[in-house]
C-alpha cells in the first residue's frame, strides 16, 4: 500500500518532468497584478513576489530535480561501480590506492564537498552534476568494492578463470550482474539523497541561476516573503518532502524484496 | 589503537591534501573569478602574488602545509583579518548548535525508539516509524523556515533569527537535530528489538522484575554501543549539517561565514572554513571508533 502511494508520486513526477517542456506553461513569466497573490481559480498555488505562477514553477522545477537527480545517480552509479568493482577483484596495488581514496572521500562530510565544489565550479545544471557527482560515485565504489571482494573466490568465477576468460569478461559479465540488487537499493535511496543535495544547494544560492525553478531556490525566494506569502515556501517543500519519502519507500520496498542486507 | 591513530592521520594529511586541490586545480584562474574581467593587470598580480598563486604548484603546496603546522591560514581577502582568527570567533557558536541538535536528539529518539519497540507491530510502532521516516525525508533547509513560520511568525514563541535573544537557540536545534533523531529513533528500535529476544531478558522478565526496568536498565543498556557508534558518526555530520541550518537562522557560526565568504568570492576564508569542518569530522570519527574500542574489547582483539 505504502508502496504503491510513492510509484504513484514518483511517476506524477516524472511525468511532470518529462511532459512539462510540452504544456503551455510560462514559469518565468511576470504578472504584475498577481504579486504574492494567494491560491486562485487563475493561479492554483498562488503567484511568487514577481507575481510568477508557483504551480508553473513547480513544474519547471520538477524538470530541473528530475534532470540533475537521474543524471548524477546514474554517472556516479556508473563510475562508482566500475571503479569498485575492478579495484575489488583485481586487488594489489591498485585497490590499495582505491581504497585509501574513498576512504578519504567518506572522511569528509559528502554535502560540505559538494557546497565546496559547488562553489568552486560556478552555478549551473552542468556544474551542479559535476559537484554532486563527484561526491556520489564513493558509496556505489565502497559497496561494489566490497561485493567484488567476497564474490571473487566464488566457484562461477573460478570457472570463468578456468574457461580462459579475460579479467574485463569476468569484472562485466560475471561479477557486476550479481551485484545489481544491492546496487540498486543504494541507487534509490541515492535518489533521495541527490534531490535533498540539488535543493539544498540552489537553497544555497550554489545551484540553477535565476530566473530558473528549481524547488530548492524557490524555497530560498519564499523564504523572504514568510510572513506576508508563506504559500512560496510551503508548496515547493511539499513536493521535494514527497518526492524524497517516495524515493525512501522505493529503497525500503526493495531492500525487502530483493532480500539485501545492509549493515549500518 | 596505533594502527587506528595512523590511520586517521593518514586520512587527516589526504582531507587536507584535498582541500589545497580543490582550491588549485579548478578550471580556469582563481584571480579572474574574484576581480572580475575589468581589473587592471597589476591588481591581478598583487593579488596572485598575495595568494602565493604565482609559485610552482609543488612549493604552494609545501608551503601551505608548513603555515597549516603553525595554523595559519592567511588572510580574508575581503576584511584582512587572519582566517584562523575568524574561524576561532566563529566555531564556537556553531559547536554550540551542534551540541544542542544533538541532545534534541537523542532526547526525542530514546523515548520513540523504545516506545516503538515495545508496542511492536501496534498502531503506535507503525506511526513512530512513519514519523522517523518523515523526519529523515523532510530537508533542513525547509524544516526551518517552517519552524520560523508557526513559532516565531505566528505563535511568537521564539526568536526568528540570529544568536543574541534567549531562546534563539530552540528553532535552529531542532531543525539540525531532526533528521538525526529520525535516524537514531530506527536505530534504537531495532537494537532494543533484538536485545530484548536475549536470554538474560528473559531471566529478568522471569525473576519478576518490572516491565520498566528490564526495558530501561537491562535492555537500553545493552543497545548503548552500536548507538554510541553513530551517534558519534552522526555528530560528525551535524557540524556539516550546521552549514545549511546557519544559513536558515543567520545563526553566526562556521557555516554562515562558509556561505558568506563562498558569495564575496574569498577563497582562502573558504578553505579554512571547509579545512575546519572537515577535520572537525574526521576528529569525531576517529575518538568514536577509539571510543568504541574502548567499549567493547572484543572489536580491537578481531
Amino acid at each position: 500500500m505504502k508502496q504503491w502511494l510513492a510509484f504513484i508520486i514518483l511517476l506524477l513526477w516524472i511525468v511532470a518532468a518529462l511532459l512539462g517542456a510540452l504544456l503551455p506553461i510560462s514559469p518565468n513569466e511576470i504578472h504584475l497584478p498577481a504579486i504574492l497573490a494567494a491560491p486562485s481559480a487563475d493561479f492554483w498555488l498562488g503567484n511568487d513576489g514577481l507575481g510568477r505562477s508557483v504551480a508553473e514553477r513547480l513544474i519547471a522545477g520538477a524538470r530541473i530535480a528530475f534532470v540533475v537527480a537521474f543524471s548524477t545517480v546514474l554517472i556516479s552509479a556508473l563510475a562508482g561501480t566500475v571503479i569498485g568493482a575492478v579495484s575489488g577483484y583485481t586487488g594489489g596495488a591498485f585497490d590499495h590506492l582505491i581504497s585509501r581514496v574513498i576512504d578519504i572521500m567518506l572522511a569528509f562530510p559528502g554535502i560540505l564537498l559538494a557546497i565546496a565544489l559547488a562553489a568552486i565550479l560556478g552555478p549551473g545544471i552542468e556544474n551542479l552534476i559535476i559537484a554532486i557527482s563527484s561526491v556520489g560515485w564513493v558509496g556505489y565504489a565502497r559497496l561494489a568494492r566490497s561485493q567484488a571482494m567476497s564474490l571473487r573466490t566464488s566457484e562461477h568465477i573460478t570457472a570463468a578463470i578456468a574457461l580462459g576468460s579475460g579479467q574485463g569478461r569476468i569484472v562485466f559479465r560475471h561479477l557486476l550482474p550479481l551485484m545489481m540488487a544491492p546496487l540498486l537499493v543504494e541507487a534509490s535511496f541515492g535518489l533521495a539523497a541527490v534531490i535533498v543535495a540539488e535543493a539544498g544547494l540552489s537553497f544555497l544560492g550554489l545551484g540553477v541561476q535565476p530566473p530558473q525553478a528549481s524547488w530548492g531556490s524557490m524555497i530560498r525566494e519564499g523564504a523572504g516573503f514568510l510572513l506576508v506569502a508563506p504559500h512560496l515556501a510551503i508548496f515547493p517543500g511539499i513536493a521535494i518532502m514527497l518526492v524524497v519519502l517516495s524515493a525512501n519507500l522505493l529503497g525500503d520496498w526493495m531492500r525487502d524484496r530483493l532480500d539485501v542486507r545492509q549493515d549500518l | 589503537m596505533t594502527s587506528r591513530l595512523l590511520s586517521a592521520l593518514i586520512t587527516l594529511f589526504g582531507v587536507v591534501t584535498l582541500v589545497f586541490f580543490l582550491i588549485h586545480f579548478i578550471p580556469g584562474d582563481p584571480v579572474e573569478y574574484i576581480l572580475g574581467d575589468s581589473a587592471r593587470p597589476a591588481d591581478r598580480n598583487a593579488l596572485r602574488q598575495q595568494l602565493g598563486l604565482d609559485q610552482p604548484l609543488l612549493q604552494q603546496y609545501s608551503s601551505y602545509l608548513k603555515n597549516l603546522l603553525s595554523l595559519d591560514l592567511g588572510r580574508s581577502l575581503h576584511s584582512n583579518q587572519s582566517v584562523t582568527a575568524l574561524l576561532m570567533e566563529h566555531f564556537p557558536a556553531t559547536l554550540e548548535l551542534a551540541l544542542a541538535a544533538f541532545v534534541i536528539a537523542v532526547l526525542i529518539a530514546v523515548p520513540l525508539g523504545v516506545m516503538a519497540a515495545r508496542r511492536r507491530g501496534t498502531a503506535w510502532d507503525s506511526s513512530a516509524m512513519t514519523i522517523s521516516l518523515l523526519g529523515v525525508s523532510i530537508p533542513n533547509f525547509w524544516l526551518g523556515p517552517m519552524l520560523i513560520l508557526l513559532f516565531s511568525l505566528w505563535l511568537g514563541w521564539t526568536p526568528v533569527s540570529g544568536r543574541e535573544q534567549a531562546g534563539s537557540l530552540i528553532l535552529p536545534a531542532i531543525t539540525l537535530g531532526a533528521s538525526l533523531s529520525a535516524v537514531l529513533a530506527r536505530m534504537v528500535r531495532s537494537t532494543l528489538l533484538e536485545v530484548l529476544n536475549e536470554d538474560y531478558i528473559r531471566t529478568a522478565r522471569a525473576k519478576g522484575l518490572k516491565e520498566s526496568s528490564v526495558i530501561w536498565r537491562h535492555a537500553l543498556m545493552n543497545t548503548m554501543l552500536p548507538v554510541v557508534t553513530l551517534l558519534g558518526l552522526q555528530l560528525g555530520a551535524l557540524f556539516a549539517g550546521a552549514v545549511i541550518t546557519e544559513t536558515v537562522f543567520s545563526w553566526p557560526g562556521i557555516g554562515s561565514l562558509l556561505i558568506e565568504s563562498i558569495q564575496k568570492r574569498d577563497y582562502p576564508l573558504v578553505q579554512g572554513c571547509v579545512l575546519l569542518v572537515a577535520v572537525s569530522y574526521l576528529l569525531v570519527n576517529t575518538v568514536t571508533d577509539l571510543l568504541y574500542q574502548l567499549l567493547d574489547p572484543r572489536i580491537s582483539n578481531s
